[in-house]
């Protein structure tokens, strides 16, 4: 079994509003091992994110968030490090991918000194070491022509190959951990290709963590090993990606996947539609977090909250019925 | 099937160049947003228009409703040239097309409450006598999945799908012939999206409405288009019934795209064609073929002249030299 | 359960209206700055509407034999002035005066700045034209064009007005320009313009109601200036005319007595600064609460 290289344990980040203080996670553990990519997916609301920027700990602890439970990255809880030991971690050892490469790149400075700097404050490379290690980084994420890039500035850069530079200012370093947010949301169905493909294939190379958090299923379905499926803060189901996809155990995931359109297989008439919103964090229901939008739903379901349970082949689900829902959904 | 052949809308070599000035506002050059696409919508189809950023599809959407003025070419509305309508004309245009656009967030006005945005279109319109615009309001925003407080209701006081249905509702209150939805379920969440898919297609049927559906992922279109044209650098590449479309795609450019929509199925792994470059810039479009720079099939010829638009017997249209190998 | 009856309707619209209404006052009263600046500005008002009341001898009754007495409890609040006028009485007479001048530049200011900013940014014909009078007219130190636009003009509270609001205007255009070119940018406006909407429609249904948040926050600065500018008016002598009070003209007859009479100089000048800052923190708190999306 390969080396864990984090663990989230039961991850509560609650954030400060007029309105009192909302949990926007609530409860979420997963591992990751290396080599491994770990899909996070969901709606906008879900918390996919807050988790990512909570491992990271960008949230300002003091005024707007405070966190709960346990982070351990390669056995170490971040969140007993010190601000000064997190700057160490954030950037060399963690790195981030955003959505928006545009606004993520500094518009001032040449990509290449955006990746130099990097590689002089995390690995106090030499300004020419460091030139040629950068121009080295555009190479391997495959930009062409990468000694004259070097000098580039990110607007003479189209979208894709911003997102190449943002891949390489993260990887530079090596990281043992990658979380890529969104990474293809913003770009071309052609270009997305191409960038997945690249992120899999350092993966590899690389033998890195990754978590990708995305709202894609079939981004998902093509790069991950292990799915977790979020709704309002909590993970609702988690399991291997043919698992997920091939016998899904939870009412929402199972909406999920029959609301996407396909360009592959029979064109169905109307597109599955999961009933109703996604509700606020300030007005979660009680009971099944779910259970107001479910065809399944139970008078239980209303009362109480199901917990994330195992079926017995590393497949969590968070339902109460899973089981009764399948056999329906079959028969 | 005859009335699916109905031509509502015709465009003729439709060009839309924005001109490039410099420093004192002399013309220096042209971004050929739209460079000659010919095309037809028929009555009560949706025609699906599908590239990447900055193929031209949105600049091609509202030149052929005369949102834009066309540089060059001319459009007809059954049968009646709207290329540049003024005045009396153009209102009148306005009821008969009409537009759905890509983000709920900015494209309903802040200060304006749902019930305002939507009679106010009414009395643009010069529809029904004021007293009864309220009801006729009600009516449609029950239909589209809005309940009557949300007339009172400000648009930062909904969420995304919500609003997605009142730009819909603004659209359709006009009872338009045509409407051009613009991306449509872009920016919305993947559980609404099918709300919102659904809900357009709902609306079609009941209202007898010609859609021109634009929008980047291939799957969306699959699901609501009848036929298809797929854009690239300002040109119309190919043309076909959406199944037929995506089943045999005949234009290099197609079946990169198609090859590279992920499927949402784990076991399935796609043989992916990989674009070589950049996309070009549409200010200095490659000469010959548009695609040659980039095309896997390219030779000598594609460089040098412009493809036609060639017709099979089936409506089946591509503007490639090599489409028959 | 779409009950759309009449009274229904009329209920739904009632409890949302009142609804919307709180949150938003809730927003203005929760706001400091908003707060803080409304009230020192209301205290102002209402000393002002008050004069009559406070000093029922009004500003201008001389009394020689109290020409200069300084401030005391049972005396003259404020002290009097060099012809024996209550220095107290003059303040919230002048502050009258004051006042309409500020709040009149603030209004005509507003009007006529909105009016070339939203043309100038729908319009580029326009635009060049309008904007680059507009730049002329703030490249001059807008207190020297002051001064100058009186020394041209009979010297009333009218004209005074008047010069105010041509050196004010300008700036006011520039910031309802600014914004409303990016409102013209927006889908909202597209969709009118798809829907047939006539371009005076579009410019005053449309974008003016989404400009006015930052015109209004604006124009509480003009407000604010014009009462200073004003008061430097008076103060060289080509404001009010005398004998009428303003915090300027009574800066200008201490002016003399300075050394002697530090009162003269001290009450209005702290009128003067309170209204001022008030305005300014109003002004400032009131961009956060007109902004829709905060919150």
């Amino acid at each position: 079994m390969a080396e864990t290289i984090l663990e989230v344990k039961d991850l509560v980040t609650s954030f400060k509003t007029e309105r009192g203080t909302v949990k926007a996670v609530d409860g979420v553990s997963f591992r990751v091992n290396a080599g491994e990519i770990l899909g996070l997916v969901g709606e906008s609301g879900c918390g996919k994110s807050v988790t990512s920027q909570s491992i990271m700990r960008l949230y300002d602890e003091k005024y707007l968030a405070s966190y709960e439970g346990e982070i351990l990255f390669r056995g170490r809880n971040l969140f007993h490090l010190s601000d000064k030991e997190m700057q160490s971690i954030r950037g060399r050892e963690i790195a981030m991918v955003f959505q928006d490469a545009l606004s993520a790149l500094n518009p001032v400075f040449t990509v290449g000194s955006q990746i130099m700097e990097a590689l002089r404050i995390h690995q106090g490379l030499h300004k020419d070491e460091a030139r040629a290690r950068a121009v080295e980084m555009l190479r391997l994420v495959g930009i062409p022509g990468a000694e004259t890039r070097v000098d580039a500035y990110p607007h003479q850069l189209s979208g894709g190959m911003r997102q190449r530079v943002m891949i390489a200012i993260a990887l530079c370093c090596r990281p043992s951990l990658l979380i890529a947010d969104e990474p293809t949301t913003a770009l071309d169905v052609t270009i997305q290709a191409q960038i997945m493909d690249l992120i899999v294939e350092l993966n590899r190379k690389m033998n890195m963590g990754v978590i990708l958090i995305t709202h894609d299923l079939s981004v998902i379905a093509e790069t991950c090993q292990r799915v977790a499926v979020m709704y309002l803060g909590q993970i609702v189901e988690e399991a291997g990606v043919e698992d997920i996809f091939d016998r899904p155990l939870h009412p929402y995931t199972r909406g999920l996947l029959r609301s996407i359109p396909s360009v592959e297989g029979d064109k169905r008439e109307r597109l599955f539609v999961i009933e109703g919103v996604v509700p606020m964090l300030s007005a979660i229901p009680t009971g099944c977090r779910f259970g107001p939008r479910c065809p399944y739903a139970t008078e239980r379901c209303r009362r109480e909250a199901p917990e994330l349970t195992e079926d017995g082949s590393g497949h969590r689900v968070r339902c109460w019925n899973y089981a009764r829902a399948e056999e329906e959904s079959h028969g | 099937m005859a009335e699916m052949h109905e031509v509502i809308l015709r465009a003729e070599n439709v060009r839309k160049y924005f001109p490039i000035t410099g420093l004192f506002g002399k013309v220096e050059n042209y971004v050929r947003a739209v460079d000659g696409v010919s095309l037809e919508l028929r009555r009560g189809e949706t025609y699906g228009l599908v590239g990447e950023t900055g193929c031209g599809k949105s600049t091609l959407g509202r030149t052929l409703i005369s949102l834009l003025p066309a540089t060059e070419g001319r459009v007809l509305l059954n049968g009646q040239d709207i290329t540049h309508p003024r005045g009396a004309e153009d209102r009148a245009l306005r009821q008969k097309v009409q537009m759905v656009f890509q983000d709920p967030y900015t494209s309903l006005n802040p200060r304006k409450r749902v019930g305002n945005i939507l009679t106010e279109a009414m009395a643009i319109q010069h529809i029904g006598r004021p007293s009864e615009r309220m009801d006729v309001t009600l009516e449609l925003m029950e239909k589209v999945g809005l309940h009557t407080e949300h007339f009172y209701r400000y648009p930062h006081e909904l969420s995304g799908g919500q609003r997605q249905r009142v730009g819909l509702a603004r659209a359709l209150i006009v009872n338009p012939e045509i409407v051009v939805c613009d991306e449509p379920v872009s920016a919305l969440d993947v559980s609404v999206q099918s709300q919102i898919i659904n809900l357009l297609m709902d609306m079609q049927q009941q209202r007898q409405l010609t859609y021109l559906f634009i929008s980047h992922d291939m799957s969306v279109i699959r699901y609501t288009s009848d036929r298809t044209g797929v854009m690239y650098l300002g040109h119309l590449v190919e043309e076909a019934d959406t199944e037929e479309l995506f089943l045999h795609p005949r234009h290099p450019y197609t079946r990169v795209l198609l090859s590279a929509v992920p499927a949402p199925n784990p076991h399935v792994k796609k043989e992916r064609i990989v674009l070589e470059g950049d996309l070009p810039s549409p200010i200095d479009p490659p000469g010959g073929c548009v695609f040659h720079t980039r095309c896997p099939y390219a030779t000598e010829e594609c460089s040098r002249c412009v493809p036609e638009m060639k017709t099979d017997g089936n409506g089946h249209r591509v503007a490639c030299h090599h489409a028959g190998d | 359960m779409n009950d759309t009856s009449y009274t229904a309707r009329q209920e739904i619209r009632r409890r949302l209206q009142k609804e919307q209404r709180a949150l938003m006052w809730r927003k203005f009263l929760t706001n400091k700055l908003a707060m803080g600046g409304a009230l020192i500005t209301l205290t102002v008002i209402v000393l002002a509407l008050l004069a009559p009341v406070i000093c029922p001898e009004g500003p201008l009754a001389m009394s020689v034999f109290d020409r200069l007495t300084p401030p005391s409890p049972d005396g003259y609040l404020f002290g009097a002035d060099n012809l024996g006028r209550s220095v107290l009485a003059r303040v919230l007479y002048g502050a009258r005066v004051s006042l309409a001048i500020g709040a009149s530049v603030g209004l005509l200011s507003m009007i006529f700045g909105m009016i070339l900013g939203l043309y100038a940014s729908y319009y580029p014909a326009l635009d060049n034209v309008i904007m680059r009078i507009c730049d002329g007219l703030s490249a001059i130190p807008s207190t020297l064009l002051a001064i100058a636009l009186m020394a041209m003009l009979e010297r009333n509270i009218g004209n005074l007005i008047l010069s105010l609001t041509i050196v004010s205007t300008p700036r006011v255009a520039r910031v309802a320009r600014s914004s409303a070119v990016v409102v013209r940018e927006q889908t909202y406006i597209e969709a009118m313009r798809a829907l047939g909407t006539s371009s005076t429609r579009i410019i005053w249904g449309h974008i003016a109601p989404n400009i006015l948040s930052g015109v209004v926050v604006q124009s509480s600065y003009i407000f604010a200036n014009a009462i200073i500018t004003e008061a430097a008016l008076s103060f060289l002598g080509v404001g009010v005319p005398a004998p009428d009070p303003s915090w300027g003209n009574i800066l200008y007859d201490g002016k003399a007595v300075i050394h002697k009479a530090w009162w003269m100089i001290v009450y209005p000048g702290i009128f003067t600064a309170a209204t001022v800052l008030g305005l300014n923190i109003f002004g400032d708190g009131l961009r956060d609460v007109l902004d829709p999306h905060t919150n």
